[in-house]
């Protein structure tokens, strides 16, 4: 049998009053005269007079005599101030509350003329109680805190082990988990030059839980140097930009390039949106390679600025997915995000991911050779060993690792073992290697967008901190460079030169 | 739908206020209502995802606390209340999920002017903080949807699921509650009162709240990117939901029984996930429809290509109909004139399921309607050019996904790879009609194909996009939902009309010309008349054969089409073999397939389908059975439909008998009297009064001299008595009595007769003629007999007789069956009452004789009889029967006054000047009121009946 409750369909009574008693703590009152009750009392909380039940509604009283029925039971009902000649009265008003789920019954007090002081006290009591109540439950709240602040911590310094371990053993799982790959369409459109200026947009095939790197398909690249390639990955459920590129054109390479996340994400699945914007050129914009045709419209390529389909294609991409801190493959064009984080303003100092310094390779290898790896990274010391040759530098390399808007690149240097001679270390920020050489071998100074340390001599034992201050910033990603070198050319014997805790200081 | 969705977006962040605006004046735009219950701790969380919410307009956050027994939920309410200015507790007796809802409702329609829309956020859910903004964008964007309902993203058991698909009435229905509870609402959905059954309180109220809106016209629409994050646990009230989901179902069921009913479930099949694809023959337009005479969507075929590529790769979002017709619209409008379509459709359907390809072909035939199903094989070649083509969408898939299309080109050779069947349709085609168009349809389906398979859409990969995972079933497969909803494979795509008129089915083993086809046929006349639109079911030989009187009396022909027995199965009652609807051979979903969307049945002697019509009746179809003649085994025992009638009594709403002695028969075996409706026999055909005052008047000047012509109309065997009638005729010739015998009827090949009856006539000189059909045949053969003789052994109440007796010839008949309720002896005809073949051959001979020498006995019964045969009519008779159709669906029928009855007029049946017509007696003429309250109280009134001989059926 179907019990179907009858509404109005028409509001019966609005009051704001009505509202009104939702929203603050009341006292009521019950045969007594609003005049008859002191000014302070009446001055401090709000009291309305309770006339009575009709039609399921409560009638209240306001201090000029307005009536006003009431459907829902008050938020807060401080105290019911009974006149002893009403006795029995408050039985209608306490069956009201509880037809509406009250549990807790208001306290009922008699009022007295003359006894307005220990109608006071009542009140007060009451009001102590609940202030010693709220102050247990704020006491408990705090504990459960402390609680889950420990579980945190506990939390973080597992998976911190776990990440070690896990970085150690080279157990970094990395895999494709969507690709389209490109296909040759007649009409080789440009989506990047037909898009608005803000770009375009493509929804990813691919949930947001494991995404490590997008990976899209250039075609043909662009040369103009100081034009760059804006990229932002957004979510759809919540509109939250989950991180961001800007790279400039010049490191765009033919065919795959990644975009690599600063970590992989975790959390709750929900959809990606890839928007890709060129700033700093009218024409000869990189040609995106496209997809087949596209027949779900969700997924064709759109403009960012009114996201219309530009095409019935989806772009070429890939998706990579993998566990925190993985890297991705050597041979990759991997673009490091710029952090969203990044953007909130302020210095901070951004430790390179030791995934990063897993990148670092010999640069100079025209120069030096070893029977051992002269570069070696070294994820459980976030250290990057560079071995010196007994005369001349070696110089290791981390491509594309300092983003733009960096003040500062700063690395713990050491000689790891005791019986090595002293040892110089330096490091620069530059854009190729021919640039870094020339810093290194202090042939000129820094140029904007450059840093150099200058050479720090180490002996075993020591342990310093340097510095690589950048000339000016430029909008574009640069590399990283570092060097070693025997202060005394000829023995480098144990010279196990470290560099440690490698860190950006960022600005924004 | 992403254009709008992000253009919505831009909006509504350029239109943010600061938070000054909006602290101003507090008019929320949206209530979040949350119940509370045993949820305390999470309910803040729950709170926080309002709270954080970034919209450009205010929203009251309504906590509805319905009771619950842990005091924390009321201290976090209160806190929250007391804290944020939009936030309001309210506490209320516990009354389930649904009070609360309510409750909440209520609050928010009273106390907020400008409430535009409710959002439903159970206590232990979230939302993101960007879900309310762009929701109510997206659902005020348009005018059509009045509930936005989000894909499922659950945590703690995590589980994505893809809920996008366009919205469908028929997948909510059939499959699962597809809209979450955690759905906008409009404010216009609940102004129209629709609110929680809060006598569920065991889950699925959310259910019955989407199917209380549907039932009143509203639609939802999912939104993709939500935000809505649904925590799911081990165990929870869903789970145990699911538990008791069948009890719970069967409540959902019969409060929203009118939305479950097939032709609402038919209706909804066409407007979203329409069966058919016809797809043009050179005009490259493509029509999607379950019902291709009601309106319909079309589209261009590179539509219909990308939806074809967008079903493979997304099937549960995507959809194309699962079954393509090529055929041109000229040859469909052919079907729809002759009524076939609905049916070959079906067949289409039900074939192409078992072989890959379905060839139709037409044939050209003005005496006849028919199907003829072949197997295309060595044996039978397909015929050069089919008409049409018919196959699954699956089978085309896979031939789209083929590396070659050598396979599937073979469909132009006589024996093609693929296995064909071809329907052949027969019928009265115009010539025009028959003319096959400039291009062939096997070129159209290979086009269609080719255009597939060149498609840039065409991927080879197979590379999902959308990343949550799958939970509704196939958009091309909705067919299958239907077919399980409504107990049927397949199912007839016959929809209701605009106009919705009763639809009546008819159901026969066969369409021949027999008593029990005419009295169908008949009554069919005068409902139609009476504002019904009725069918025909035949379930034997697949013809009908045509009654050009009758062209355009049904709205549709139906043929089952299949290896169906007409008579017997394995089971017993009261010595007669009888089906059950689990017996295999009873082709239940295939039978309630065939007669699915009729408001009523009318079974007219298949006696196998009894065995289905408690289904039917159980979806609300009303169930009559018509019972005619108890007939005779072979040994003589009383035998046929009225015991079958017995057997499967409980199922029937009413019983139509064409006798009042079946009436008592029945009533007598046990059958409530309120059940039994009797329907008095009238002419079979229709025959103008001056028609028929000109043949009477030739007959008044007929000569008294002449011999007395004798007419034997029927078939030559031993029900009518062939024996007596032979002894007869032999006496009269031997006796040389003046009398011409005209003996009209079809050879029986009876071994105890001991061979043809027509030789046997002919060794005593009397010529057999053969059967007539036609009203013009009859009618000549009834002016040329002065006596109609009818010896036979048993009978219902013969037309025979009325229609004798119509145009002034006298019958004389044994007085078996309802025979003597259609003959008053010595006034308008004269009875046999003997049982004896001798004494009945004697007497039958006598007063053939005495006839013969006595003209001014005979014009006194002739015109008696006249009179007689000449005031029934088939509106009047079935006037009980229109009152019973009226009382079940008091909407569905003109009242009597309205055009429709007065329709009946324009019929040529007869009248008796003395007898005016009941339903007109009823407003009009008061003088009839004696009549009338007779009929009225005894409602069972003197009738007569065809019958179909069972044997026969049998044999």
């Amino acid at each position: 049998m179907t019990i179907q409750t009858s509404y109005k369909l028409s509001p019966a009574t609005k009051s704001s009053k009505n509202i009104d008693l939702l929203k603050e703590p009341i006292l009521l009152r019950l045969g007594i005269d609003h005049d008859d009750l002191p000014a302070g009392i009446s001055n401090a909380v709000k009291i309305l007079g309770f006339e009575g039940v009709k039609d399921d509604a409560a009638v209240f009283s306001d201090a000029a005599g307005n009536k006003t029925e009431v459907f829902e039971a008050p938020l807060c009902i401080l105290a019911v101030l009974l006149n002893p000649a009403h006795k029995g009265r408050e039985k209608r008003l306490l069956d009201w509350l509880k037809d509406r789920g009250t549990i807790e019954e208001p306290v009922i007090v008699e009022w007295r003329a003359g006894k307005e002081v220990e109608t006071a006290g009542v009140l007060i009591r009451k009001l102590a109680g609940l202030l010693a109540s709220d102050a247990r439950r704020m006491v408990k709240s705090n504990r459960e805190l402390l609680a889950l602040r420990t579980l945190n911590d506990n939390l973080q310094n597992r998976f911190a082990t776990v990440e070690s371990f896990i970085d150690r053993k080279g157990m970094q799982p990395f895999e494709l988990a969507f690709s389209n790959e490109p296909v040759q369409s007649s009409s080789r459109s440009n989506v990047l030059a037909d898009a608005s200026y803000d770009g375009i947009s493509q929804v990813l095939p691919v949930a947001s839980a494991g995404v490590s790197a997008i990976a899209i398909h250039l075609d043909r690249l662009s040369h103009r140097g100081e034009a760059t390639l804006n990229a932002q990955l957004v979510t759809l459920e919540d509109m939250s930009i989950v991180e961001s590129w800007v790279i400039p054109l010049s490191k765009l390479k033919h065919g795959w390039n990644y975009l690599g996340l600063s970590r992989t994400l975790a959390g709750l699945r929900r959809t990606l949106n890839l928007r890709l914007q060129v700033e700093g050129a009218d024409d000869e914009l990189p040609l995106l390679s496209l997809g087949g045709l596209q027949p779900l419209e969700m997924f064709q390529v759109r403009d960012a600025g009114n996201d219309g389909p530009l095409l019935k294609n989806s772009l070429a991409m890939q998706i990579w997915c993998g566990m925190p801190g993985v890297i991705l493959p050597s041979w990759a064009n991997y673009l490091p995000a710029q952090s969203e984080k990044a953007r909130e303003g302020g210095f901070r100092e951004m430790p390179i991911a030791s995934g990063i310094l897993d990148l670092a390779t010999l640069a100079n290898t025209d120069e030096i050779a070893f029977e051992f790896a002269a570069i070696l990274p070294l994820p459980e010391e976030k250290a990057v060993g560079c071995h010196p040759p007994a005369v001349g530098m070696t110089i290791g390399q981390i491509p594309a690792a300092c983003p733009p808007k960096i003040l500062r690149l700063s690395s713990d240097v050491v000689v790891d073992n005791d019986e090595s001679q002293e040892v110089d270390f330096a490091i620069v920020i530059a854009a190729n290697l021919d640039h870094a050489r020339q810093l290194f071998s202090e042939e000129r100074s820094v140029e904007n967008g450059e840093g150099f340390s200058g050479w720090a001599s180490i002996t075993p034992g020591d342990d310093k901190r340097i510095s690589a201050f950048i000339n000016d910033q430029i909008g574009v990603w640069q590399n990283i460079y570092f060097a070693t070198r025997m202060k005394t050319p000829g023995n480098n014997s144990f010279a196990w030169a470290k560099f440690r805790n490698v860190s950006l200081m960022v600005n924004g | 739908m992403l254009d709008q969705i992000n253009r919505l977006r831009d909006q509504m962040v350029t239109q943010l206020p600061s938070d000054d605006a909006r602290g101003s004046h507090f008019t929320p735009k949206v209530a979040v209502i949350i119940p509370a219950y045993k949820h305390s701790v999470l309910l803040a969380e729950a709170i926080e995802s309002a709270l954080i919410q970034e919209a450009p307009f205010d929203i009251a956050v309504l906590i509805i606390d319905d009771g619950c027994p842990y005091p924390e939920t009321g201290e976090i309410g209160r806190t929250y209340a007391l804290a944020h200015a939009n936030v309001f507790y309210l506490r209320k007796a516990n009354g389930g999920l649904s009070s609360a809802r309510n409750y909440g409702i209520e609050f928010a329609l009273r106390n907020f002017d400008e409430i535009e829309a409710v959002y439903f956020l159970d206590a232990d859910n979230r939302i993101t903080p960007t879900a309310l903004r762009d929701i109510l964008a997206f659902m005020k964007a348009d005018d059509k949807v009045d509930w936005i309902y989000p894909n499922i993203d659950k945590f703690g058991i995590e589980w994505n699921g893809n809920y996008t698909t366009q919205y469908s009435r028929l997948l909510h229905l059939t499959f699962d509650n597809i809209c979450e509870a955690g759905s906008l609402v409009s404010r216009r959905l609940l102004d129209a009162g629709i609110r929680f059954d809060e006598s569920m309180t065991s889950g699925f109220e959310d259910w019955d709240f989407w199917l209380q809106a549907i039932g009143r016209g509203f639609l939802g629409a999912n939104y993709p990117f939500f935000g809505f994050e649904y925590r799911q646990r081990a165990e929870s009230m869903l789970r145990d939901s699911n538990r008791t989901r069948e009890g719970i179902l069967t409540y959902i069921r019969q409060k929203h029984k009118k939305l479950f009913a097939t032709e609402t479930l038919l209706t909804w099949e066409h407007q979203e996930a329409p069966r058919y694809a016809a797809i043009g023959m050179g005009a490259y337009a493509v029509d999607m429809f379950t019902d291709p005479t009601v309106e319909h969507a079309k589209c261009s075929l590179e539509d219909f290509v990308t939806r074809f590529w967008a079903a493979k790769t997304e099937p549960e979002t995507f959809g194309v109909p699962p079954f393509m017709l090529w055929m041109t619209a000229a040859h469909r409008e052919a079907l729809t004139r002759l009524g076939l379509i609905h049916n070959l459709l079906w067949l289409g359907e039900r074939i192409a399921e078992k072989h890959h390809f379905v060839a139709i072909r037409f044939e050209r035939n003005n005496a006849r309607m028919g199907i003829d199903i072949r197997t295309i094989g060595d044996t039978e070649e397909l015929n050069d050019k089919p008409f049409g083509w018919m196959c699954t969408f699956d089978i085309f898939s896979t031939c789209a996904d083929d590396a070659s299309d050598d396979w599937i080109r073979s469909l132009h050779k006589p024996v093609p790879s693929p296995r064909v069947v071809e329907i052949v349709v027969s019928g009265p085609f115009t010539a025009r009609e028959m003319q096959s168009t400039a291009l062939s349809s096997t070129n159209a389906l290979l086009a269609t194909l080719g255009a597939l398979r060149d498609s840039g859409y065409r991927s080879k990969t197979r590379n999902r996009w959308l990343w949550r995972s799958v939970y509704f079933p196939n958009r091309s497969r909705y067919f299958e939902l239907l077919r399980h909803a409504v107990g049927a494979k397949p199912v007839m795509p016959r929809l209701p009309q605009a106009a919705n008129p009763l639809r009546v089915g008819f159901l026969l083993p066969i369409a021949s010309f027999g008593g029990v086809e005419k009295v169908a046929y008949a009554v069919a006349q005068a409902l139609k008349n009476a504002g019904c639109e009725v069918h025909l079911f035949l379930f034997g030989k697949a013809v009908y054969n045509r009654v050009p009187e009758n062209d355009g009396l049904f709205k549709t022909v139906n043929f089952l089409s299949d290896d169906y027995p007409l008579w017997g199965g394995p089971n017993k009652f009261a010595g007669h073999d009888l089906m059950m609807g689990h017996d295999e051979a009873a082709k239940a979903e295939q039978v309630m397939g065939f007669l699915a969307g009729l408001d009523v049945v009318i079974n007219n002697q298949v006696a196998p389908v009894n065995a289905l019509l408690g289904d039917l009746r159980r979806r609300g179809v009303k169930v009559l059975n018509y019972v005619h003649v108890l007939d005779k085994s072979r040994m003589g025992r009383d035998a046929g439909h009225p015991y079958l009638t017995l057997a499967f009594e409980h199922v029937y709403d009413a019983i139509l008998t064409c006798s009042n002695d079946m009436v008592e028969w029945l009533h007598g075996m046990g059958v409530p009297v309120a059940k039994l409706m009797h329907i008095q026999n009238a002419a079979s055909y229709a025959l103008a009064a001056k028609e028929r005052e000109a043949m009477l008047t030739a007959r008044r000047s007929k000569s008294q001299k002449e011999k007395l012509n004798v007419l034997f109309l029927g078939r030559l065997d031993a029900q009518k008595g062939i024996e007596r009638l032979f002894s007869s005729v032999r006496d009269l010739r031997e006796r040389g009595e003046p009398v011409d015998w005209k003996i009209i009827g079809s050879d029986v090949m009876d071994a105890g007769a001991g061979g043809s009856w027509k030789e046997r006539f002919a060794e005593i000189g009397v010529q057999v003629e053969p059967p007539v059909f036609s009203s013009r045949h009859l009618n000549k053969a009834f002016a040329w007999a002065d006596v109609v003789v009818l010896p036979s052994r048993w009978e219902g109440a013969p037309l025979t007789i009325i229609e004798a007796q119509r145009l002034g010839c006298v019958p004389i008949a044994t007085a078996v069956g309802a025979v003597d309720e259609l003959i008053d002896h010595a006034v308008d005809g004269l009875l046999i009452r003997s049982e004896d073949d001798t004494v009945i051959t004697h007497e039958l001979t006598e007063a053939l004789s005495a006839l013969a020498a006595d003209p001014d006995a005979l014009k006194r019964l002739s015109d008696a009889a006249a009179v007689r045969g000449g005031s029934l009519a088939w509106e009047e008779s079935v006037i009980p029967l229109v009152k019973q159709l009226r009382s079940w669906f008091p909407d569905r029928l003109p009242q009597s006054d309205e055009p429709a009855l007065k329709s009946a007029e324009q019929n040529a049946v007869p009248v008796s000047p003395s007898r005016v017509p009941r339903f007109e007696v009823e407003t009009i003429d008061e003088d009839h009121e004696d009549h009338n309250e007779i009929t009225e109280i005894r409602p069972l009134q003197i009738a007569a009946a065809g019958s179909a001989n069972m044997n026969n059926l049998r044999n």
